[in-house]
């Protein structure tokens, strides 16, 4: 139970119970500022009844022709509200803002591949490896592309996995 | 080279213009040679770059004669005009860049972009008027779909929004012409509505009060339905311009996002609320009712629907109707029937969400407030009726002694159902960890009451229900007895996945009881219940009790002591004996562990016990009014013992889980209480603290840090605060900017408004601010200007200066955006308006702090000033008041004076301690007794405070160190971390003063500095006075006394946190968490030194004085 809405400005001075987490990074604010008034649509937070935030969803829209694609930023969920299935509804509001709205051919994020409980909990939503970053995270740990096909991707051609791993520099966006 | 970007560095743009090499290189030099070649040196591109460089450089006056020079040419080239947009930001002189534009605009009055840029200077500037009129302006020349006068209109609703003087009441009825008139004209068109467009339609409309219209406007560009607006191969040009999203290059103009459905469903219920009218409200309720069946578990639309109901049926209304003796009670309306039916409808298609659950209780609970808590609903058979046969959750299994323990349903009244909806929910739900939270709003509603008069009834049976219902879960949900003993043997057989679970589930349920039964004061007793007098021995009983079961408390047997330890006692053996089902870091996962919440709740109540033993012999509260004269100081010794072993409690849980935040933010508070400045800064270090953060979070070590006298680390908080607000400040300004590039319009407002009602009125940054221009005044005499300087700008008009500085106006609109939220406190029963009248009084509080604060900065600063002028010995106490007198108001007088005398002159300090820094006005101030010895007389008081709990910690801890590890930490001691450790006290050597040296290092250069200059301090005033009591050695004896040398290894190792090593070396809780009937001996007899030494202080104070 909880309410999904839009990330406010407000909501920065309120996010700490999600953002004190070790694994949540508190980001300088022109970051936060860019995703509110670019994408929107794009940054949402769960709010638990109380109104204590539960976690949220930061992602965005880019890239050119079949390569148009809803991206995946960031998204965290305070410990206390783990296993709730919070991840997943943020997720699955993401893809279809993406869908819907943006009229993307898939989503895909970046994981750390050593993180293999978020792995499979991107393989259980329908994400698979695309291809692996090499030294993607400061040079010291690779990252898995996963990616989802989103209906507009009729041949699922976006997910045909890589068969060799990529340089950062590579990375087309 | 018209597609160099404005937010562009020069050094891509030197790159993309392939004139000049790369300066990306870092080659600051080789770009500004390359800028003097002959043929482009008189470019004003050219020059604007060679500013850049010669900036990089660091040669800043030629930079800036050259960028003057440059914009003395009127630039009218995008190139030459970006560049010095980049130079100016990097010169922190962005208000140069829109006189700028202005002259290149009015050069080339028809060239878009320029104007467009103008239009984005004036809104990063916030000249919203300027920014409006620029709009206009560039519509005329490039009227692109009229995205322009939608520019303007934003302008306008953000002028309106901030009651600029310059938007007048026309301004809003003209944004709204404007807008509707572009919708009109792009539906005309065929194009889509754009969901920005719209929604800054209604936002003016709304603002007029003009709902009617704004429900009308939102249907009337209600988005086409079907396929029509995706167009296909025979779409017009206008709508392949605002079609569907191909890719990233249909949003290059802006956006085109249209509103999505449930956005504007929720628009259209909001307007139909605000209309108000008896129909309005059933559509709003018809359309949320629909939203719900869309998204069930989406909260925010069942506080809507009961709100709209109570509205409807004048419910509330109703009942404050009754009380004032008017209406009689309202009656259940039909439709809060129908509601019920379809959240329980949901509950069966939804098993495992939280939503209709929750819902159902949210019913009942305003039922309670609407019909008073013993009314029957109409057919409450149906209404409360047995959980649906579907219903997912089997029964827990029953324990052996289960049957006896069968609890009899409640009535089928309100609070009756309500106890139903708990019990199932807890059914379903105690699994999760989120679950008392869930409950919390509803078991306060028991653990509170409902206040006097007739709906109270039933309530209090409620109460015992519950208490009982809990009593029960907790039994049945711990963990299988004798646990604890067979550690070693689950070691050797790790738990299957299933058997993990299974445990982690019970373990959770055990939890979600304990914490309800803490709210529901059923754990321990509430504030009143005075401790047993009996307990001579505390952790005796604590012993006792503990072995005596969580629920038996309230058999009269141990008092409320005894009761306190046997929850404690429960509670840890609970989390030790389910320490096994923990995973540690699995996958690259940093969870917390599952039984964490039990340490909390733990430490929670042993504090709860430490405010009662603090409140004995403070009066009306002390137990037994025939208490001997020991009696206060015992339990002042026990309210510490209990103190340490919370810290100690939540220093072993943290080492099993090292990524508990709120394991975290309790141990700083606690340590705080301690005087334990050192490990708490470093726990506080673990939270990484930054950014917007600093505003919000930064109170917890704020505070502490200041009265702890670490003046260092305030200075650098509040340094780090003002930062932080500075950048921010510039950033939100950008992304208005941005906003209205993309066309998000209403997030352009938003962020405007942030700043101005949250950021710019930041309760934290102006203490933060005043506070370090004490800090300036105190640690660094060589800063008088800038201090002086910092104190001005609080002095400017708009921030409340002039002759009631500070203005009260300014104070009372400071706003705390200090997050108390990760505070988390699970014992404590508070209603809502008790909540915000608390808040109200914090607030009012710091507000209060504040203006002290400013008003003691500036009368030290006039003081100061004749003495940094003259050099003389001038200066003294009298000059002081003067000044205070001076700036008028009795406020600003004694109480000012007192406050910066509190404010740790350290300077005056170090200067008087005569070793070094004597520069100056080092005599001046030593001259200058009668201040100082006002100021340390003030400090004396927490700083023994600090140390007596420190020595208390010591001993806690001394007694029970391994010998082998004392001999180590004894060897190692003085290394440490050594980061702010004391420099040895030079020419004044002594095992005694080596040792307080020792001591002092973890506390943090500047009190230990403190301490030192303390000492000479009184033991020349003293030689000077004559007087017999020999204060300097008293001091030495206090201290000796509260480090006694038996403990001497053991100092190194608590306070260069080798001691919370310690902790975590012999991680086994159970050795960590009681403290032994010998150590509280120990520690008793110490107090009693300690106390002995204070005394003679004091009395020392009086004559001295």
């Amino acid at each position: 139970m909880s309410t999904t809405r839009r990330f406010r400005c407000d909501d920065l001075l309120k996010f700490n119970n999600v953002n004190l987490d070790v694994l949540t990074e508190t980001y300088n604010m022109p970051f936060y500022l860019q995703y509110l008034t670019t994408w929107p649509e794009y940054f949402l937070i769960k709010e638990s009844p109380d109104g204590t935030p539960m976690g949220y969803i930061m992602g965005k829209a880019e890239g050119q022709k079949e390569l148009w694609h809803g991206h995946v930023t960031a998204v965290t969920v305070a410990p206390e509200y783990r296993r709730l299935g919070v991840a997943k509804q943020l997720m699955d509001s993401l893809e279809t803002v993406s869908e819907n709205v943006y009229n993307a051919f898939f989503v895909d994020l970046f994981v750390r591949v050593s993180n293999t409980l978020a792995i499979n909990m991107y393989n259980a939503f329908g994400y698979s490896v695309y291809r692996r970053v090499l030294g993607y995270y400061s040079g010291e740990e690779d990252a898995f592309d996963m990616r989802k096909a989103l209906p507009r991707d009729t041949d699922k051609k976006s997910v045909v996995p890589l068969s060799h791993p990529i340089m950062p520099e590579d990375l087309e966006w | 080279m018209g597609n160099v970007k404005l937010n562009q560095p020069p050094d891509r743009m030197c790159v993309e213009n392939g004139n000049l090499a790369s300066p990306s290189s870092g080659n600051w030099r080789q770009a500004v040679r390359l800028c003097e070649k002959r043929d482009v040196e008189r470019w004003l591109t050219t020059k604007a770059l060679k500013a850049n460089g010669l900036w990089r450089l660091g040669k800043y006056d030629e930079a800036l004669e050259l960028c003057l020079d440059v914009q003395g040419a009127s630039p009218t080239d995008e190139d030459t005009l970006a560049a010095m947009t980049y130079n100016y930001r990097m010169m922190s002189r962005r208000e140069q860049v829109a006189p700028m534009f202005e002259v290149a605009v009015a050069a080339k009055p028809r060239d878009p972009s320029l104007i467009k840029e103008l239009f984005m200077c004036y809104v990063r500037a916030k000249h919203y008027l300027k920014a409006q009129q620029t709009a206009t302006k560039l519509h005329k020349v490039d009227p692109q779909g009229g995205k322009f006068i939608i520019w303007a209109a934003a302008t306008m609703l953000i002028q309106a929004e901030r009651k600029d003087s310059s938007a007048g009441v026309m301004t809003l009825p003209l944004a709204e012409k404007m807008t509707v008139k572009v919708l009109q004209e792009n539906a005309a068109n065929g194009l889509r509505p754009v969901g920005e467009e719209l929604r800054l339609c209604l936002d003016i409309l709304n603002l007029q009060g003009k709902h009617r219209e704004a429900l009308e406007a939102l249907e009337r560009f209600e988005p086409a339905t079907g396929g029509e607006a995706s167009g296909g191969s025979t779409a017009s040009a206008a709508d392949e311009s605002r079609g569907t999203i191909e890719d990233e290059s249909s949003l290059e103009n802006g956006t085109i996002v249209n509103m999505q459905e449930a956005e504007r469903l929720e628009l259209k219920a909001e307007l139909y609320e605000k209309l108000g009218g008896a129909d309005d409200l059933a559509r709003a309720e018809e359309v949320v009712q629909g939203l719900i069946r869309r998204s069930p578990d989406q909260w925010s639309y069942y506080v809507t629907v009961l709100d709209l109901m109570d509205k409807r049926h004048g419910l509330s209304e109703a009942v404050a109707g009754a009380e004032a003796g008017g209406i009689t009670t309202p009656e259940w309306p039909a439709s809060l029937s129908a509601a019920l039916e379809l959240i329980r409808s949901l509950q069966q298609e939804y098993p495992k969400w939280r939503g209709p659950f929750l819902a159902e209780m949210e019913v009942f609970r305003r039922a309670i407030a609407w019909f008073g808590s013993g009314y029957t609903p109409p057919a409450a058979q149906e209404v409360g009726g047995t959980a649906p046969a579907s219903e997912p959750p089997p029964p827990p299994p029953p324990t052996s002694s289960g049957d006896e323990m069968q609890q009899t349903p409640p009535p089928l009244v309100l609070w009756g159902l309500l106890c139903r909806c708990i019990s199932r929910y807890m059914a379903v739900f105690s699994a999760k960890l989120c679950c008392f939270q869930d409950l919390r709003p509803h078991l306060t509603l028991f653990a509170i009451g409902i206040g006097e008069g007739e709906s109270s009834g039933g309530i209090e049976e409620g109460l015992v229900w519950l208490r009982d219902f809990f009593r029960r879960e907790a039994a049945e949900s711990r963990a299988e007895a004798g646990a604890t003993a067979g550690d070693a043997e689950r070691e050797q057989a790790p738990l299957d996945q299933a058997q993990r679970e299974i445990g982690v589930k019970r373990l959770h349920r055990y939890i979600c009881a304990c914490q309800s039964r803490h709210l529901l004061g059923d754990h321990t007793p509430s504030k009143t219940i005075p401790i047993d007098n009996g307990s001579s021995s505390g952790v005796g009983v604590a012993a006792a009790a503990a072995s005596a079961g969580p629920g038996d408390g309230d058999d009269g047997s141990g008092g409320a002591e005894a009761r306190y330890r046997g929850v404690v006692g429960e509670l840890t053996s609970q989390y030790r004996a389910t320490l096994h089902l923990n995973l540690g870091s699995e996958g690259g996962q940093r969870e917390v562990q599952h039984g964490d919440e039990l340490v909390i709740l733990a430490a929670q109540t042993l504090l709860r016990l430490c405010e009662l033993y603090d409140n004995v012999g403070g009066g009306a509260s002390a137990p037994g009014g025939d208490a001997d004269g020991g009696r206060p100081d015992q339990a002042k010794s026990k309210g510490y013992l209990g103190r340490v072993e919370a810290v100690c409690l939540l220093e072993a849980a943290m080492s099993c889980s090292p990524y508990n935040h709120h394991l975290k933010i309790l141990a700083i508070d606690v340590y705080r209480q301690l005087g334990s400045f050192a490990r708490a800064l470093t726990i506080f270090g673990e939270l990484d603290v930054k950014q917007i953060q600093m505003d919000t979070l930064s109170y917890l070590m704020l505070g502490p840090s200041l009265c702890h006298g670490l003046f260092g680390e305030v200075q650098g908080q509040c340094k780090g605060i003002a930062a932080v607000h500075r950048s921010c400040k510039n950033d939100t300004a950008e992304h208005v900017a941005t906003a209205f590039e993309r066309g998000n319009y209403s997030k352009g407002a938003e962020v405007d408004r942030f700043q101005r009602e949250k950021l710019d009125v930041s309760l934290q940054l102006a203490l933060a601010k005043a506070q370090k221009v004490t800090m300036d005044i105190m640690l660094d005499h060589q800063t008088y200007t800038s201090a002086a300087r910092c104190l001005q700008e609080e002095e400017r008009p708009e921030r409340g200066g002039g002759a009631t500085f500070p203005g009260d106006d300014w104070l009372t609109g400071l706003k705390e955006n200090m997050d108390y939220s990760v505070q988390i406190d699970r014992c404590t029963v508070v209603s809502k308006a008790e909540e915000e009248s608390v808040g109200a009084a914090r607030t009012a509080r710091l507000q209060a702090s504040l203006k002290r604060r400013l008003l003691a900065n500036q009368t030290l600063l006039v003081a100061l000033k004749p003495l940094r002028d003259k050099g003389t010995a001038a200066a003294s106490e009298a000059v002081l008041r003067e000044a205070a007198e001076a700036m008028g108001g009795a406020a600003a007088s004694a109480k000012s004076c007192r406050d910066l005398l509190a404010s740790c002159p350290r300077h005056v300090l170090t200067l008087d301690s005569g070793k070094n820094g004597a520069e100056g006005g080092g005599k001046v101030y030593q001259a200058e007794t009668p201040l100082r010895s006002q100021w340390l007389r003030l400090v004396s008081k927490t700083l023994t405070d600090g140390l007596v709990y420190t020595a208390i910690v010591l001993q806690a801890l001394g007694a029970e160190l391994p010998a082998d590890k004392k001999k180590k930490s004894g060897k190692g001691k003085g290394k440490g971390k050594g980061k702010k450790a004391a420099e040895p006290a030079a020419g004044d050597g002594g095992g005694a003063r080596l040792r307080l040296q020792e001591a002092l290092s973890g506390l943090g250069w500047e009190v230990s500095e403190l301490l030192r200059a303390m000492s000479t301090t009184l033991k020349s005033e003293v030689s000077a006075k004559g007087d017999p009591a020999r204060p300097g050695e008293t001091l030495t004896k206090l201290l000796k006394g509260g480090l006694g040398a038996e403990y001497e290894p053991a100092i190194g190792m608590l306070w260069e946190s080798d001691g919370v090593r310690w902790c975590k070396e012999s991680v086994v809780p159970g050795a960590v968490l009681g403290v032994t009937g010998s150590q509280a001996i120990c520690c008793q007899r110490l107090l009693s030194v300690v106390t002995e030494n204070l005394a003679m202080l004091q009395r020392w104070e009086k004559k001295g004085g």
